[in-house]
């Protein structure tokens, strides 16, 4: 009996050290290759793997890439806390956190606001508020920063949001206009278009499940 | 330290209590020594946990870059061994002779020593990766408070093992059926908790999608897995230990022999101690995962504005009440009815910081003090005394001031423009 114990417990060492092995060679560095990345995401669903190596989620798929005013596409999606500088005054520390939201606010190819296509639109401010989709409880709110990442800049913060559950998130996007950004009116070098007046308000609906980053 | 404490006691429990299930089931009635069997449980123990070891500095380190890697293949193991392991136990309650010697001895303890070795593997990186959060961003290394994070840390392990060995002690005083069939009952808590883990971790990765009323239950589960769902499976034991008490109490039969009489009194006030620590343990346990957890979870309340002095053009403070170095907190009445809230503290080199109640991230949220830190009370971010007065993340927003003959003021203008955070 004591031998059969002593085989079983062993494989079930190396059970566990297998596995291990397998998720550090499955696990991406900064050379993965794309074929690599490319099956992680394709195993992760609808997961998208950048190539700093950690996954990224949309927050819903069937509400990616909202435009708004002609000129603007957002798409909210959620990855790992993580670090920022300077210590303090990025909100809120990864270790405190359960994710990161990001919102990549990107121009429209159509855009008569002078952005280049898919060019990240800088200068905004951006308010989100995560709310429990019966009513219940309280609302997390905040105002995301500008910030970069090894895949570019966006708007993101780090979220303490331990409960699973369905949420509404609302984000709100506020004119350039409030932050000082101008724009060109002359026949020359002038744009078309002008920016909008009232904040924009876009929804998405989530059903959350905290992460195992 | 309360934190680390009561999250190490919310994720460790159960595999403890596991353990305690197993040796209380596959321990022989009479035990000489150390059995080789109990050896083997305690490798297991040690196996799984040095695994999970491995596994959270990997990935600390980045080397494995998403957890759920190794989660989903460990929650499918944990479960497919759970389910073994119901069924042998069930067995064994249906056939107490099966079990350490009889025809399922061996069967019983491989899957046993299995299932141990994943529980503890599965459940400890979770707190192990709490040693990351030892260190706060911009915090010394060596802190009073790194030292106390890391007692928190410590105290909550040796707690729940105690906790699990006062169970087993207590439960193998009861009478055997009553106490698999418990266990039993626990075991299958227990696996049942597996099964939500792997829906939930399916469910986060969007392997799965469960919607409607599945989801709503597995979110219950999820978000009531350390409260809840871990006391009902710990008072699930205090059933046969009820057995073990009411065998306990009462005048001892009297015996033929003297000396038997008072071996049975003995071992009757020993069930009784062994019970009654069960008892207290179990409210430990209970007052952590409520009391303690409602203290950590506590939303501290904003003190209430101070009076000060309005004059034709500015809001006084005397430097005289600042000087205690403590933040204190002011509000104005804005001309369209707004209350503006600032506040004051005096820092470190005699310099004042003067700012809003509000910040850019969390809006009019308002701060207080604690630990030396002003925190923001929606996002619980400390921010340094030295650095109030600077713009940035979470920071109250600065404001305008002078300090002039004892006195520090605030234009009632600036006030006035900074309305709209408040409305």
């Amino acid at each position: 009996m004591m031998r059969s114990l002593k085989l079983i417990s062993a494989a079930g060492a190396i059970v566990l050290a297998g596995s291990l092995g397998l998720a550090a060679c499955s696990s991406n560095d900064s050379g993965t290759s794309a074929d690599t990345a490319t099956e992680a995401a394709a195993d992760a669903g609808d997961a998208s793997d950048n190539e700093a190596g950690f996954e990224e989620f949309d927050v819903n798929e069937s509400q990616k890439d909202q435009e708004a005013e002609g000129q603007i596409n957002v798409n909210l999606v959620y990855f790992q806390p993580v670090d920022m500088e300077p210590a303090g005054a990025a909100g809120l520390p990864a270790s405190q956190a359960d994710l990161h939201l990001e919102a990549d606010v990107t121009a429209l190819a159509d855009n008569t606001l002078g952005y280049g296509a898919g060019d990240f639109v800088p200068g905004l401010t951006v308010d989100y508020s995560i709310a429990p989709a019966d009513g219940s409880g309280e609302a997390v709110e905040g105002t995301f920063m500008q910030m970069n990442a090894s895949d570019g800049p966006h708007y993101g913060g780090n979220i303490a949001l331990p409960d699973a559950g369905q949420y509404t998130v609302t984000i709100t996007i506020h004119s350039p206009e409030e932050n000082g950004w101008v724009l060109h009116t002359d026949p020359d070098t002038g744009v078309k278009g002008r920016f909008w007046t009232e904040p924009i308000e876009l929804t998405w609906d989530w059903d959350y499940t905290p992460m195992e980053w | 330290m309360l934190e680390r404490f009561v999250s190490v006691v919310g994720g460790a429990t159960l595999p403890f209590l596991l353990y305690a299930a197993l040796a209380v089931v596959l321990t022989p009635a009479a035990v000489e020594g150390w059995p080789r069997a109990s050896r083997w449980r305690l490798a297991s123990a040690l196996t799984g946990t040095a695994g999970a070891l491995v596994f959270a500095v990997l990935r600390a380190t980045s080397v494995i870059d998403r957890r759920t890697t190794v989660n989903i293949p460990t929650l499918i193991a944990c479960v497919a061994v759970d389910a073994v392991l119901i069924v042998v136990l069930a067995l064994l309650v249906r056939r107490p002779t099966w079990g350490v010697d009889g025809r399922l001895g061996t069967v019983a303890q491989v899957v046993g020593c299995l299932a141990i070795a994943l529980a503890f593997f599965r459940a400890v990186p979770e707190a192990v990766l709490q040693l990351a959060a030892f260190i706060e961003p911009g915090e010394e290394v060596l802190s009073s408070q790194m030292l106390l994070r890391a007692l928190g840390f410590i105290g909550g392990w040796i707690a729940v093992a105690l906790f699990a060995f006062v169970y087993y002690r207590a439960a193998r005083r009861a009478p055997v059926r009553p106490t698999r069939i418990t266990l039993l009952v626990f075991v299958l808590a227990f696996g049942t908790v597996h099964v939500f883990q792997l829906a939930r971790v399916l469910q986060s990765t969007h392997r799965i999608r469960l919607g409607g009323d599945a989801f709503r239950v597995m979110s219950w589960a999820t978000n009531n897995a350390g409260g809840v769902v871990l006391l009902t499976a710990a008072a699930v034991w205090l059933v046969p230990m009820g057995f073990a008490l009411a065998r306990a109490v009462g005048r001892t039969p009297v015996q033929a022999n003297p000396a038997r009489t008072r071996a049975l009194r003995a071992e009757r006030r020993r069930s009784r101690r062994w019970v009654l620590a069960s008892g207290i343990g179990f409210a430990a346990l209970v007052a952590t995962r409520t009391v303690a957890v409602a203290k950590v979870n506590e939303v501290p309340t904003l003190s209430d504005p101070e009076p000060y002095e309005v004059t034709a053009d500015a809001a006084v403070v005397s430097a005289a009440v600042l000087g205690d170095g403590h933040l204190h907190r002011f509000a104005y009445a804005t001309s369209d009815g707004t209350e503006v809230r600032f506040i004051m503290i005096l820092k470190n080199g005699g310099a004042y910081g003067v700012g809003l109640d509000a910040c850019e991230s969390c809006g009019p949220a308002g701060y207080y003090e604690g630990a030396g830190k002003i925190i923001c009370k929606r996002c619980d971010v400390a921010i340094n005394p030295a650095t109030i007065g600077f713009k940035g993340g979470c920071n109250p927003i600065p404001i305008d001031f002078a300090v002039a003959d004892g006195t520090v003021s605030v234009p009632l203008s600036a006030l006035e423009d900074s309305a709209e955070v408040f409305a």
